[in-house]
């Protein structure tokens, strides 16, 4: 017969089993959320396009939006501790249906945006890693090799090797993935403190005076950064006074990330009493990532201030007056490497920014092939998907349709300049939407299950959960509302117009439809698949209903 | 035999009262035509409710204290206490000390509010499947006393069907609720040469000319059915990146079993977390997996005709 602990008694059963480590948890969230990523839109495109914005500001704003969402998930996740996310709280609590719209939407654009780190790796990882490492230190073959990563066919063959590579690491077994992941995220973190060092001990003049000297070669000027400020000015850069409407639109930024500290509600259910560590390990995430980001954007802001930020940010947009002749935009990491002026340093900085620069990539592929393996088993999809390998343990069928989905994206995303960087988002904060109306109905519609609950506190009459639902579901309306009205988020119909003066739709209006779609297909694939399972006696519709006690 | 059969089966539900009310209500909700359960009826764990006053009673959930009177107060909390899946047990501090400083005296209560439950439950289905016309066999498994066994056998509609071979609808069910070793020992464990052993006892007495499915509590090593969490010696769950680390925990006695009868169908339980559909052969292995701590029962329906399995469809009710 076993413990007690004086609250109750235990005998001996199996799998009463202790508690998984707290920090392991915490860590897999901030990965999801790349700090690093965070920070580099937010450097790079806040300064530049939307004059009045404060980064600070940004990060708090955005913050205090995610908070409640995240709040939603983890209650949920306590609540209701399996594997799977909003496929299980949404499917038990407002039906199969909204479960799989919801699900489904997260799922699409897992794939799709698995064209998106799998390019960064390219982009802001390798290509400027080399780069800065060989103009730092006088070598052109390094310069070469990072000009052609950030090209599309460097691009797409960097970003196609890693997807081939997590793929097969992940059909072969997680174990091994994840200690090289640990020692990654170590490395990024190392860099991200030697960023806070080179800052520190740096000034804007050291700045001005290195960059200047290490991209003379480049461009040929003897005072570069004056020339890319004067170039960005001509261009249209303009600064403003600080602005609260300029502050909140370029939350869209961060919301990219943050909101995905929430990713530890997948693979919960794996921990028994994991609900504790839901608790609190999704809300710390993102108090941690944005505490970091603030640090380290306020002591960048205070050595280069936003001018130079702003037109360094400005620059590869233009075209032929573009002093640095470069593609896209340096990450802050590149800009530090510089300060630092140093060609080790240079070199830990970019070693470390390549972890972030792709650090979505391996959540995605296995979240998104995690959720083609329960749509395989519950029937949803043909059962091919549910097949776990008998020899490695992995759903091997999924991983290799999400790696082909994913490649697929990458080459459209690398090619196609109209598959812009945010477009999804606005569908993933639809299944945000139905995870909070299911967090707010969740007492009402499952009272037996809340009121068992870890999560069954009530303040003033009103379940907690539920409150926490309405606020999460304003968020999210704030979040949707930004995205269409920020000009560069591709979605932006607010502001660039559903039509042009032609009376053609917008590209913005054409991108917010394909978003729009990929939720509803997410409902025509499960009315779909009931028909046809219906024909074989199977119903799919009692799949996650719930069978009356009473 | 030809006539179309649809079986719902589910296990693992750990002495969730909720789940179990469920399942005696699963074959009319879903259409089912019998009903099988694979075995670990009974609950882990007891929660004492302490006598603090006239009138009033303690007791500790989820971290959470709760002080309430005798009435609906006390009503309600048990019965959340037992959606968990857990035994609410009135108690007073002084027995709670004695139970806490001794542990024969702890297992004789917790034995007797076992078996107080099974046997209320066994009369519950009985009266209600008896009344719905469905045909039940049940089984013990690894987590429940050899007390639960004795009653299930006392059922009079339900089958105590562990260990034999019985006839449902023109199929053999072969069931054995046993596990082979786990870190708990478990009160009804075997080595793998036990269950080689027992397994070739019981599947003997089959006949070879007509369809079989396996009932067997502990599922098929390395099938995917059986991906349990890694534990270290003290029994914490191993992470790696923030996941918990699975491997499988299967019997291999059973799964020779499969490879060497191939039965229509073999249906498991015992990994909760390891909800899966496998092929072994010819044999469609199915584990529903378990969440009785969140109230719902997860199990798994399958359509069969002509002897042959014609579909399968996990649910979760």
């Amino acid at each position: 017969m076993a413990a007690t602990t004086g609250t109750f008694f235990e005998r001996k059963a199996t799998g009463l089993v202790r508690e998984a480590g707290t920090w392991s948890t915490l860590i897999y969230n901030i990965n999801f959320v790349s700090i690093g990523l965070m920070m580099m839109f937010v450097i790079q495109l806040e300064p530049a396009f939307y004059p009045g914005g404060d980064m600070i500001g940004s990060y708090l704003l955005a913050l205090l939006i995610v908070l409640p969402t995240s709040l939603a998930f983890a209650m949920l996740a306590a609540a209701m501790p399996r594997s799977g996310g909003d496929y299980v709280y949404v499917s038990r609590i407002l039906g199969p249906r909204l479960g799989m719209t919801s699900s489904w939407t997260n799922t699409v654009w897992w794939f799709i945006y698995g064209g998106v780190p799998s390019a960064f790796l390219a982009r802001y990882g390798l290509g400027p890693l080399f780069r800065s490492v060989g103009l730092i230190t006088g070598n052109s073959s390094f310069v070469s090799i990072g000009e052609w990563f950030v090209t599309p066919t460097g691009t797409i063959i960097t970003g196609g090797l890693l997807i081939g590579a997590l793929v097969l690491i992940f059909s072969l077994g997680l174990g091994s993935y994840f200690r090289i992941q640990n020692v990654l995220f170590a490395i990024a973190m190392l860099g991200l403190g030697v960023v806070a060092l080179v800052l520190l001990a740096g000034s804007s003049a050291t700045f001005v005076a290195n960059f200047n000297h290490f991209w003379q070669p480049v461009t040929g000027q003897a005072d570069t950064q004056a020339a890319v400020v004067k170039a960005a000015t001509d261009g249209g850069f303009v600064e403003a006074p600080r602005d609260l409407y300029w502050t909140l639109i370029p939350i869209t930024w961060i919301y990219l990330e943050l909101v995905f500290n929430q990713s530890s509600a997948y693979i919960g259910g794996e921990v028994k009493r994991a609900s504790r560590i839901q608790l609190w390990s999704m809300p710390i995430a993102a108090i941690a990532s944005v505490a970091v980001a603030v640090v380290l954007t306020a002591l960048l802001q205070g050595v280069l201030g936003t001018t130079t930020l702003g037109a360094l940010g400005w620059d590869p947009y233009l075209a032929d007056a573009s002093v640095l002749k470069q593609p896209y935009a340096m990450p802050f990491t590149e800009i530090v490497a510089y300060l630092a002026g140093n060609g080790l340093i240079a070199a830990i900085l970019g070693l470390g920014f390549v972890f972030w620069s792709y650090t979505w990539l391996p959540g995605q592929i296995l979240n998104a092939s995690r959720n083609l393996l329960a749509y395989g088993i519950d029937g949803v999809l043909p059962a091919r998907f549910g097949n776990v390998s008998e020899r490695y343990h992995t759903p091997v069928f999924s991983l290799v349709v999400v790696g082909i989905l994913s490649f697929l994206a990458l080459v459209v995303y690398a090619t196609n300049p109209d598959f812009t960087t945010l477009v999804g988002i606005v569908a993933f904060i639809v299944s945000f939407i139905i995870v909070s109306i299911a967090a707010i109905l969740f007492p009402y519609r499952r009272r037996d299950v809340w009121a068992s609950s870890p999560v069954a506190q009530v303040v003033a009459g009103v379940p907690i959960v539920t409150i926490v639902g309405v606020l999460s579901l304003i968020a999210c309306l704030i979040a949707e509302w930004a995205y269409l009205s920020d000009p560069l988020s591709g979605v932006g119909v607010l502001t660039n117009g559903f039509f042009g003066a032609d009376g053609a739709p917008t590209k913005d209006l054409v991108r917010l439809v394909v978003a729009a779609l990929t939720v509803l297909s997410g409902l025509v694939i499960y009315e779909v698949s009931r028909w046809y399972r219906n024909r074989s006696g199977i119903r799919l519709d009692a799949t996650f209903r719930e069978i009356p006690v009473e | 035999m030809a006539k179309r059969l649809t079986i719902f089966y589910a296990c693992d539900i750990h002495g969730s009262e909720r789940v179990f009310r469920k399942f005696l209500k699963a074959a009319p909700f879903y259409g089912a035509g019998a009903v099988i359960f694979g075995g670990d009826i009974t609950g882990k764990r007891l929660v004492p409710i302490v006598d603090v006053g006239p009138g009033r009673w303690r007791a500790e959930l989820f971290d959470k204290a709760y002080d309430v009177e005798s009435g609906s107060g006390l009503d309600d909390l048990e019965a959340r206490i037992r959606a968990n899946g857990f035994y609410p047990y009135r108690t007073t501090a002084e027995e709670v000390a004695r139970m806490s400083a001794d542990p024969a005296y702890l297992a004789g209560v917790f034995g007797r509010v076992m078996a107080e439950t099974a046997e209320r439950w066994v009369t519950l289905a009985d009266e209600q499947l008896r009344a719905a016309g469905v045909p039940a066999l049940m089984m013990p498994g690894n987590d429940d006393e050899p007390a639960v066994k004795r009653i299930l056998a006392q059922g009079s509609w339900i089958v105590d069907a562990e260990d034999r071979i019985v006839d449902l609808e023109g199929y053999q069910v072969a069931s054995y609720g046993y596990s082979t070793t786990t870190p708990w020992h478990s009160p009804r464990e075997v080595t793998e040469e036990g269950m080689a052993a027992a397994l070739d006892g019981l599947l003997g007495r089959l006949d070879a000319s007509r369809p079989a499915i396996f009932n067997l509590h502990d599922p098929p090593h390395g099938s995917g059915l059986d991906l349990a969490l890694k534990l270290t010696p003290d029994l914490r769950v191993v992470t790696a990146g923030g996941e918990a680390v699975r491997e499988p925990v299967g019997s291999r006695a059973v799964r020779e079993a499969i490879e060497r009868v191939q039965p229509i169908l073999s249906l498991h339980g015992h990994i909760h977390e390891s909800r899966a559909a496998a092929t072994i052969g010819r044999t469609l292995c199915l584990n529903p997996g378990s969440a009785y701590g969140e109230g719902a029962l997860q199990g798994v329906l399958m359509t069969l005709e002509g002897g042959r399995v014609k579909g399968h469809q996990f649910v979760s009710g």
